[in-house]
């Protein structure tokens, strides 16, 4: 999701040419396409000059590419921004670190060679924080608390071997993203999608968590233009940046529940003549125990339903603050009250997806 | 193990042992069950030691749809014959009004309890007498919702100035948005915990109280997990959730509260004064607390 707004904010730049590295599943994509239905974007032939689509795989050596078009690659880059991610949260160890990790590090080995590089930017999580709590600096990444999926370890891990580079690099840590800020549109229906889903479907049960819990969300469009403006115009090579809303403009978790049940009401009346009951806010332990109970009586819709949060919500368990100033020419991310309508009418609006 | 055999419940025997049941109750013969309901009565009206003249009402429950289609080859007067004006007769009740009451699933008992204690309350009669059951199908099913049920009959005297058990408040939180049970079974299952949350500090609100006054929490013998999850929920400790009766009692449609006060009476747990809130889920759907004072 961050990867598409941020080429979006990228090709209205018209002094940068663009090479896209994209994953064999995009392969039947050609660029007028990827540009109107990925990008959203009419491909005039201007914009049609200015990228560059190359077939990849950042998991393999050589990024799976023809070795000339990785050494083409290596003379001409100047600047990476590395948005490739395996984002979700139940995956195996091995495999998230498959996509993560290894992506990162062939991706590093790749950078080393490119002789006119003057920047590299790694897209990463505030969750790299995992079980901390309390305020969490940029500056801070090594920790013992834990994590709680696999998506927040594989990412810090990440941030490790970037690190660790003599790469001039910037680290993004980007809060969760929930959609434009103007539409509402989202790429992809993520966690605090689908948990609207549930509400939606009437069975949201149990959220576990703390209800004062600042549940930090933030629209596509602003984090991609904060990135890039940051990237393109006030890079600070070693630096790493939280693009977070902040507590002030942010829902509690008791106030996104409360927010979500009267957004869904107003937009579907139907849905509120059903009067579904607003989940409670549990303990992880009685959540733990619903999960259990679900998944012993092999019921594979709740399930689904409670496996969704399941890796997601333990965070609602450990209160954090993200350290974060604005950065110049971007200003503060715009206040969730003001656009958390608009992302649940578009949830409504195309079925989380499934009606175009 | 033996419901198990007898398939007459699905989940493993480990998984319905974790959730806290251990024993359920069936009825040897269906048929037979006016025997239990007459039998429960005869107790709670000896129990009381009520003249049968003083008894001004019977109320009947029975949390299963009663109206299921009979035979086609019987006559009409079949649908006249019923089973309140029976147990009447046998009870030998010669100014009882006598009337049955339906379709509250686990909630009927409490609130033909509180009906009840309003008519003796309000009118001239000293007392009412509140009898329940309900016998699953014979080789049913008797798994609902992770929960293992029982059959079982049980019966109340409500009466005017009763010495113990006296009715602090009834409150009942309705959604019968979730009428089709059967349909809403995920909804039902996801609206459970938050509803009954919500109906259980109400109930104590409405009451006058705080959860802090509730000496004894008297359960629907629903899963023991289920109100281990409560308990977290409104924030008290499951030791005041008196819970012995899921493992060797089971879930009854609507007598669970009865006979678990009985047992707390029986072992000497309850002392006088002591507040009980007694609550149910049932389908409909309903959210029932009764709160006692014994």
């Amino acid at each position: 999701m961050a990867g598409r707004e941020i080429t979006r904010v990228l090709l209205r730049r018209p002094d940068v040419r663009l090479t896209l590295l994209l994953h064999d599943t995009g392969r039947a994509l050609s660029r007028p396409r990827l540009l109107r239905e990925v990008f959203r974007l009419e491909p005039t032939p201007p914009l049609l000059r200015r990228i560059r689509l190359v077939r990849g795989d950042l998991t393999k050596p050589g990024l799976g590419l023809p070795r000339t078009v990785y050494a083409e690659l290596a003379q001409n880059v100047d600047g990476i921004v590395h948005a490739a991610a395996m984002t979700r949260f139940d995956l195996a160890l091995p495999e998230a670190r498959r996509v993560n990790v290894l992506a990162t590090q062939h991706l590093i080995r790749f950078a080393n060679l490119c002789r006119h590089l003057t920047r590299f930017a790694l897209l990463s999580t505030v969750f790299v924080s995992g079980r901390r709590q309390g305020r969490i600096l940029e500056s801070e990444r090594a920790h013992r608390a834990g994590f709680v999926n696999t998506y927040e370890q594989s990412k810090y891990e990440a941030e490790a071997c970037l690190e660790a580079s003599d790469l001039p690099h910037v680290i993004y840590r980007l809060s969760t993203l929930v959609g434009d800020s103007q539409t509402g549109f989202t790429s992809h229906f993520t966690t605090p999608h689908q948990a609207l889903r549930v509400m939606h479907l009437g069975l949201a049960s149990l959220v576990p968590g703390l209800p004062d819990y600042s549940v930090d969300l933030i629209p596509t469009d602003w984090a991609a233009a904060t990135i890039i403006n940051h990237f393109l115009d006030a890079f600070e090579a070693g630096r790493v940046v939280h693009v977070v809303a902040g507590a002030a403009r942010s829902y509690s978790l008791a106030q996104v529940i409360d927010e979500s049940y009267d957004r869904l009401g107003e937009l579907d009346p139907v849905w509120k003549a059903r009067h579904y009951p607003k989940p409670a806010i549990a303990t992880q332990g009685a959540f733990q125990l619903l999960v259990r109970s679900a998944e012993q009586a092999r019921d594979p819709l709740m399930i689904g339903v409670l496996g969704m949060l399941k890796y997601f919500t333990e965070q609602f368990s450990y209160p954090k603050e993200f350290d974060a100033h604005v950065l110049d020419g971007a200003g503060p991310a715009p206040d969730i009250r003001d656009y958390y309508g608009r992302v649940v009418a578009y949830c409504l609006k195309t079925k989380w997806g499934r009606r175009a | 193990m033996a419901l198990k055999r007898s398939k007459q419940v699905r989940s493993s025997v480990t998984f319905l042992s974790e959730l806290g049941f251990a024993y359920g109750y069936v009825a040897d013969e269906p048929d037979r069950f006016n025997e239990l309901l007459v039998a429960a009565a005869e107790q709670a009206m000896a129990d009381s030691g009520r003249p049968p003249a003083q008894i001004g009402t019977l109320f009947l429950y029975s949390g299963l749809n009663p109206h299921a289609p009979g035979s086609r080859d019987a006559g009409i007067l079949e649908r006249f014959r019923y089973p309140v004006a029976k147990l009447a007769d046998q009870l030998e009740l010669p100014h009882a009004n006598a009337m049955a009451l339906s379709q509250q699933g686990c909630s009927g008992l409490l609130s033909a309890i509180n009906l009840a204690a309003r008519l003796v309350e309000a009118g001239d009669q000293p007392a009412a007498l509140c009898v329940a059951g309900d016998a699953l199908p014979p080789n049913t099913n008797r798994e609902i919702m992770y929960n293992v049920m029982s059959d079982a009959a049980a019966a109340v005297m409500v009466e005017r100035g009763s010495p113990r058990n006296q009715i602090v408040s009834f409150h009942q939180l309705g959604q019968s948005a979730y009428w089709d049970s059967p349909q809403q079974e995920r909804e039902l299952i996801a609206a459970y915990f938050p509803m009954a949350q919500r109906a259980i500090c109400a109930a104590v609100e409405q009451a006058g109280l705080r959860l802090s006054d509730i000496r004894w929490i008297v359960p629907s013998n629903v899963s023991l997990r289920s109100w281990t999850i409560l308990a977290e929920l409104l924030k008290i400790p499951a030791t005041r959730i008196w819970s012995k009766n899921i493992a060797r009692v089971g879930h009854t449609v609507c007598c669970d509260h009865v006979i678990n006060l009985r047992d707390m009476t029986r072992e000497g747990t309850l002392e006088t004064g002591d507040l009980l809130l007694l609550f149910t889920f049932g389908f409909g759907a309903s959210w029932t607390s009764l709160i006692l004072q014994h």
